[in-house]
């Protein structure tokens, strides 16, 4: 019997605490600027208040807020007078220690489509058979995606302390 | 060795995310605006309880103001010029009864008691007319007939009926009285497009409050710029901006508070631009570290991204702009702010 997803006000505030750190993060990690990931944050959370499609599960709306997030992430920048004002390393060098950090901002520099498996796939701890139904993609796409991805970072961090 | 996975997850987790929940959550509370539609609806509803509340606010007044009964009575019964009109004689409802004239704005009468109204003598200093619907009571109407049958007044007859009725009647026809009264301010003031001027100012009278009356025009000349011709819209938008405002102006006759809110709507879109001189107030946005910042020709501004609208901040000579595009693209609102800053 399939479970119905109720509409609720109060349903949808638990969806948002449960997933805003998903959708925080992944935001960050897209937008590469804290201001940046609070506006696309909010964005994908009043959409989600404001829709009335009709979710078949949870795992449906983690998928849509994740395939937002990502939307929102790229609309952001649409506009070429859109600026970032502190770029991220600042902000977040006082809260992450060194070696993290380094390892953080080498996943940042890879191109978005790589950043985006790998994030979901070493951060949300996602199958490459979730990732690929969440973003519409081929399991083999998410697989070369992830590849490459490693590949990139691999060269990225030569010289780091053997991090595998 | 150090397994990626572990370095990643704790770079992650070392983000606090506690502000920004805060900050989010409490923007969700309070969502801007649900779809576009509803926030066209919401600019005409507000519009529609600024003129509302000036209007229960003055009828209220009035209210509090009304004379007794036995003073209104002798008022229409000695003054022939005291306002009431006579009934048609054709009014075919119970309900409608009364015309009343007294000095005032426009004429708001139903096209059948035009003739009546205006052959009633008007005030020598204003002139206004206004049409009422009361509820009159059996006894009332059964007046109402019997003096158009006799070919007397309605004036006539509430004399007579004041000098007839005994005393518990004598209240209820002043409760009626007070309540047609009452309703007829509340009527004016709704029909008439100057009646929140009217009351603005009658009650700024009231309480004592310096204001004035300002067109576009003047306030162009205050502000040192015409908006209208200046600013770049959206093709297809009409301006819906009032053309004069009641102003509250300071001890020094200057403007206590000089926004003016120019609207310009395409169906459910809409541009909102406020302009000030308190460019003060308008920084304060632009100024602020967790907004981003713009640069349009040059000049700092903050622009906001929501899901339903945009939110500009930008001073520009001396002239600060609260500006919101609803519905409006990107490209759109550029043109608007380079055209502002130019």
């Amino acid at each position: 019997m399939e479970r119905v997803i109720p509409k609720t006000k109060e349903y949808k505030h638990q969806i948002i605490e449960k997933y805003f750190n998903m959708i925080y993060k992944l935001a960050v990690s897209q937008t590469k600027d804290i201001s940046h990931a609070e506006d696309v944050t909010s964005d994908v959370f009043l959409k989600y208040m404001q829709s009335e499609k009709e979710f078949e599960s949870e795992e449906h709306i983690k998928a849509w807020l994740i395939r937002v997030t990502i939307n929102c992430s790229k609309n952001i920048f649409s506009s070429s007078w859109f600026k970032k004002t502190v770029p991220l390393e600042e902000t977040l060098a006082a809260e992450m220690p060194e070696e993290e950090s380094d390892v953080y901002f080498a996943v940042l520099k890879l191109p978005q489509k790589y950043r985006t498996v790998i994030h979901l796939f070493y951060y949300e701890d996602l199958s490459v058979a979730q990732i690929a139904e969440y973003l519409k993609l081929n399991e083999s796409t998410v697989r070369t995606h992830l590849h490459r991805g490693r590949s990139l970072l691999k060269m990225s961090l030569e010289g780091e302390d053997e991090i595998v | 060795m150090k397994l990626f996975k572990d370095m990643y997850k704790r770079a992650n987790d070392a983000i606090s995310t506690d502000e920004a929940y805060n900050r989010i959550m409490l923007k969700l509370e309070k969502p801007p605006v649900n779809t576009k539609r509803r926030r066209a609806a919401e600019i005409a509803a507000l519009a529609a309880c600024f003129i509302f509340t000036f209007a229960a606010v003055n009828v209220y007044n009035r209210y509090k103001e009304l004379p007794k009964n036995s003073e209104i009575i002798a008022e229409h019964t000695q003054n022939p010029q005291s306002g009431i009109t006579k009934m048609p004689e054709n009014t075919d409802t119970a309900s409608e009864t009364d015309t009343v004239a007294e000095s005032g704005e426009a004429a708001v009468v139903p096209q059948d008691k035009k003739a009546d109204a205006a052959a009633v003598p008007k005030n020598t200093t204003t002139a206004k007319t206004e049409d009422v619907k009361t509820t009159a009571s059996p006894k009332a109407e059964k007046a109402t007939e019997e003096t158009a049958a006799a070919g007397k007044s309605v004036e006539e007859k509430v004399a007579a009926d004041a000098a007839a009725v005994p005393q518990e009647q004598h209240k209820e026809v002043a409760l009626q009285e007070k309540q047609q009264l009452t309703e007829i301010k509340l009527n004016s003031l709704n029909s008439s497009g100057g009646g929140a001027f009217a009351a603005a100012l009658r009650i700024a009278e009231e309480q004592d409050v310096q204001v004035r009356k300002v067109t576009k025009d003047e306030y162009y000349k205050y502000l040192g710029r015409n908006i209208e011709q200046e600013v770049i819209i959206p093709d297809g938008f009409a301006n819906t901006t009032q053309d004069m405002l009641v102003m509250e102006l300071d001890g020094e006759n200057n403007f206590a508070d000089d926004r003016w809110s120019f609207i310009f709507q395409n169906n459910e879109k809409a541009v909102e631009i406020i302009t000030t001189k308190d460019t003060e107030s308008v920084q304060m946005y632009i100024d602020r570290e967790d907004y981003l910042k713009s640069t349009v020709c040059g000049i700092d501004a903050v622009v906001l991204n929501d899901a339903a609208y945009y939110k500009a901040y930008i001073v520009s000579q001396d002239i600060g702009y609260m500006i919101t595009g609803y519905g409006i693209e990107m490209s759109d609102l550029e043109k608007l702010l380079v055209s502002v800053a130019e």
